[in-house]
């Protein structure tokens, strides 16, 4: 029997007993583990190894099943999840008493450590109780963790800046300290047989879940579910996605992090209790609509929002499972009013902008802006529709034009200014279906030390359907722009890649300039990528970059944004871009992980507003919203 | 830690890198006296075992990088009395970087952009062994 062959067939052995899902990179890590652990069990071969793992021996099986299951982990591993932890926990304080958070393939501990010390900075002065589970498979990885000693490596990063206060010196090694230690119990068990009993407000189970089978892993997440309070969080690895989420769950971002969240439980305050809930799909392309108008729902008592579809497609879809009256965003992301036909054999209650004529008889809540905060004004009339919707629903002909009847209209007034909205053109009607078309708009980011980080946090929260092309110039060597396009693309709806030579900026798109190489754009809206001058301190250069927009027709329809870096490179492109009729706006500079080149640009002048990077998005949003003063060619 | 007089050696292809380095370990309170390597063979020629009390040292470099820096600095020293603390400050941090990152014989890493705060605890941790 050949050694390939050998190695299959322990593999399929041990990943069935684990309920791992037999993917390359397993099959590789196996590979390297059997090489690794039949060294150390002292075996003559790694064929000899194997044959005993064949033949059942324990040892060997348990010695492979943990090497593949070791998690080389670290302390603050990913610390965005701990930052979203921080900013949650004083809500979730509210939930339960002692809070109780679980580590789901916790390994040798630092997962459950670094989360009782972040519970401990949050809750620990406000005086509320909190413990921390941490479980695995792999008895000797939680041996590691009871004892809570450490080496140095662990704290990679920025554990040690993080763990600090936490941990105490012994010899070689930095051990956990009692109060944490005091926090944190542990458990073996394998999460395919049994998930802990709850209910707990945290779950954390970060790339751990990727290792089994979607049918495992549908069957561990729903478990979670059921074991998370309403309002409780379940992370999970930032490399990780759930494939069907439950439908209690819902994808949220907080601190950058993507998280899933168990809907909350509608507080039962129903004073007019003789209605029925009033059930609600809400329908929009758009994350910030999506945002905005959950939080609006979730201020009426008596409405209950039970499902959220992207698409019309993907509302009938759900629908057809569950009936409910659909909340339909009307504007942006191209959903035509008259498409909603095909959602008349249900209550529709329809966001539109300002100055927008709905079709006849359906209510429709005008919009102002797509910022949140704006959207929670509106939870009254959203309100009203909702109860008119219904109304006209029970009260319809049951006989022919049932869905024109089951509808009614509530408008308000359109705000001054005569805004043009970004992309559902009132009253053409005849958009079809999202599709990427040249960008009407540009916004520009010119970033340097610091920037990256910032600069994916940035995309990840803008929303499709502003007609928004983004290019961005950050300084980087060459060959590392590539892969911060793919991350850019991972991070949000955005496409995103390294810009080619020639390329148009098309809508909902990232365009990265390419490491070594100046980026400028064209009167017709392409890029043009060509060699820096000799005199470019900075590449790719900002300022290069910056002018060929102004000096292209574009300024009017650009926003420039100049973010984290040193040097000056930027400051003399904002000013031409101003200049030019572009919205140019800087980081604050406190905030900056580097100050230089936003400090540049303000002394240039060339800077009408200083925004916290966290706002940064819905600066845009509204500058996109305010539609542009020239109109596009 | 205040006022300890510290033998650097920072080997980054970037002159405002070394730069802010050189002021992040000010900032954080160790006085130091710096050798600058624009790479990785510009460090090896400088590094000698026991000559430094701490090595910075960024992954991507043009020529000889960070991580093959690192596993001739090792080999230099075996034998020595003691290990030259290597800090490494990187932008690659994925789990295998890391531990490639590790077996050269790296003792810490930290990610990009690194605080001035985040590298006082690296090296907290790092010369508290020494």
């Amino acid at each position: 029997m050949g050694a390939d062959e050998l190695l299959h067939q322990v593999g399929d052995k041990i990943f069935l007993c684990l309920g791992f899902s037999p993917t390359e990179l397993l099959w590789q890590r196996l590979a390297r583990v059997v090489q690794q652990e039949a060294k150390r069990a002292g075996a003559a071969s790694v064929d000899e190894f194997l044959q005993r793992a064949l033949r059942g021996e324990r040892a060997v099986l348990e010695a492979i099943c943990q090497g593949l299951t070791i998690n080389e982990t670290y302390f603050f591993r990913e610390p965005k999840h701990f930052d979203a932890l921080r900013q949650l926990l004083p809500e979730l304080a509210a939930l339960q008493r002692p809070l109780r958070i679980l580590s789901a393939g916790c390994s040798s501990g630092e997962e459950p450590y670094s989360l009782a010390m972040t519970a401990q900075d949050v809750l620990g002065p406000l005086g509320h109780s909190f413990e921390i589970l941490g479980v695995d498979f792999d008895a000797e990885a939680l041996e590691r963790a009871r004892q809570g000693c450490y080496r140095s490596w662990s704290f990679r990063d920025q554990g040690m800046q993080r763990a600090r206060a936490y941990v105490e010196q012994r010899g070689e090694l930095w051990c956990v300290r009692e109060s944490i230690r005091a926090r944190v119990t542990f458990e073996q068990l394998n999460l395919i047989e049994r998930v802990p009993s709850g209910p707990f407000a945290v779950i954390f189970c970060r790339n751990t879940l990727m290792y089994f089978t979607t049918e495992h892993r549908n069957a561990i997440v729903r478990r979670f579910t059921e074991e998370l309070l309403p309002g409780g969080v379940l992370v999970i690895g930032s490399a990780e996605t759930l494939e069907r989420p439950p439908s209690e769950l819902e994808r949220v971002t907080i601190a950058g992090a993507y998280l899933y969240r168990k809907r909350p439980r509608l507080g039962s305050v129903t004073t007019v209790a003789d209605e029925d809930p009033i059930q609600v799909l809400l329908v929009s392309a758009s994350p910030v609509t999506r945002v905005a108008i959950r939080q609006a729902l979730r201020l009426l008592p008596g409405v209950e929002l039970v499902g959220e579809a992207r698409s019309l497609e993907e509302a009938r879809t759900r629908l057809e499972d569950r009936p409910a009256t659909v909340v339909v965003d009307a504007l942006e992301n191209g959903i035509l009013l008259e498409r909603l036909t095909g959602l008349q054999s249900w209550p529709v209650v329809v966001l539109v902008g300002p100055g927008v004529q709905p079709p006849r008889g359906v209510p429709a809540v005008a919009v102002p802006e797509l910022v949140p905060g704006a959207v929670r004004r509106v939870a009254p009339e959203l309100g009203e529709a909702l109860a008119a919707a219904r109304s006209r629903w029970r009260d319809r002909p049951k006989v022919d034009g049932a869905a024109r009847a089951g509808t009614g209209i509530l408008r308000r007034p359109s705000p001054v200014g005569g805004t043009v909205r970004p992309n559902g053109r009132p009253g053409t009607g005849t958009l079809a279906e999202p599709v990427r078309r040249a960008a009407e708009r540009l916004l520009l980011i010119g970033s340097s030390t610091g920037g990256p980080a910032v600069v994916a946090e940035l995309v990840a929260a803008l929303p499709l359907g502003l007609g928004l092309g983004v290019l961005v110039v950050q300084h980087m060597p060459p060959n590392f722009t590539r892969s911060f396009a793919e991350r850019l693309a991972r991070v949000g709806q955005y496409a995103a890649r390294e810009v080619e030579d020639g390329e148009l900026v098309m809508a909902d798109t990232v365009l990265v300039a390419p490491g070594g190489r100046n980026v400028l754009l064209t009167r017709a809206g392409r890029v043009q990528v060509v060699p820096p001058e000799p005199e470019d301190i900075y590449v790719p250069n900002v300022n290069r970059a910056f002018v060929s927009v102004a000096r292209a027709g574009w300024g009017p329809r650009a926003m420039a944004v100049i973010l984290t870096g040193m040097g000056d490179d930027g400051a003399v492109g904002m000013a031409e871009l101003q200049a030019a009729g572009a919205y140019t706006v800087v980081q604050r500079p406190e905030e900056a992980v580097v100050s230089g080149m936003i400090e540049a640009a303000l002394a240039r002048g060339g800077v009408q507003k200083v925004v916290a990077a966290a706002d940064i998005p819905s600066e845009v949003v509204r500058w996109a919203q305010r539609g542009v003063l020239v109109p596009p060619r | 830690m205040g006022g300890t007089m510290l033998k650097v050696l920072i080997a980054d292809d970037s002159k405002m890198m070394r730069v802010m380095h050189v002021r992040s370990l000010r900032q954080v309170g160790y006085e130091v006296e710096v050798t600058e390597a624009n790479n990785g063979e510009e460090a090896l020629a400088q590094f000698e075992p026991g000559k430094f009390d701490l090595v910075i040292v960024d992954w991507n470099m043009p020529g000889m990088d960070g991580i093959e820096f690192v596993r001739a600095a090792r080999e230099k020293e075996n034998g020595a009395a003691r290990r030259t603390p290597i800090l490494m400050i990187t932008s690659q941090s994925t789990e295998e970087q890391m531990l490639k990152a590790r077996e050269a014989g790296v003792d810490n890493l930290l990610t990009k952009p690194v605080t001035p705060e985040a590298l006082g605890a690296a090296l907290e941790l790092l010369l508290a062994r020494a």
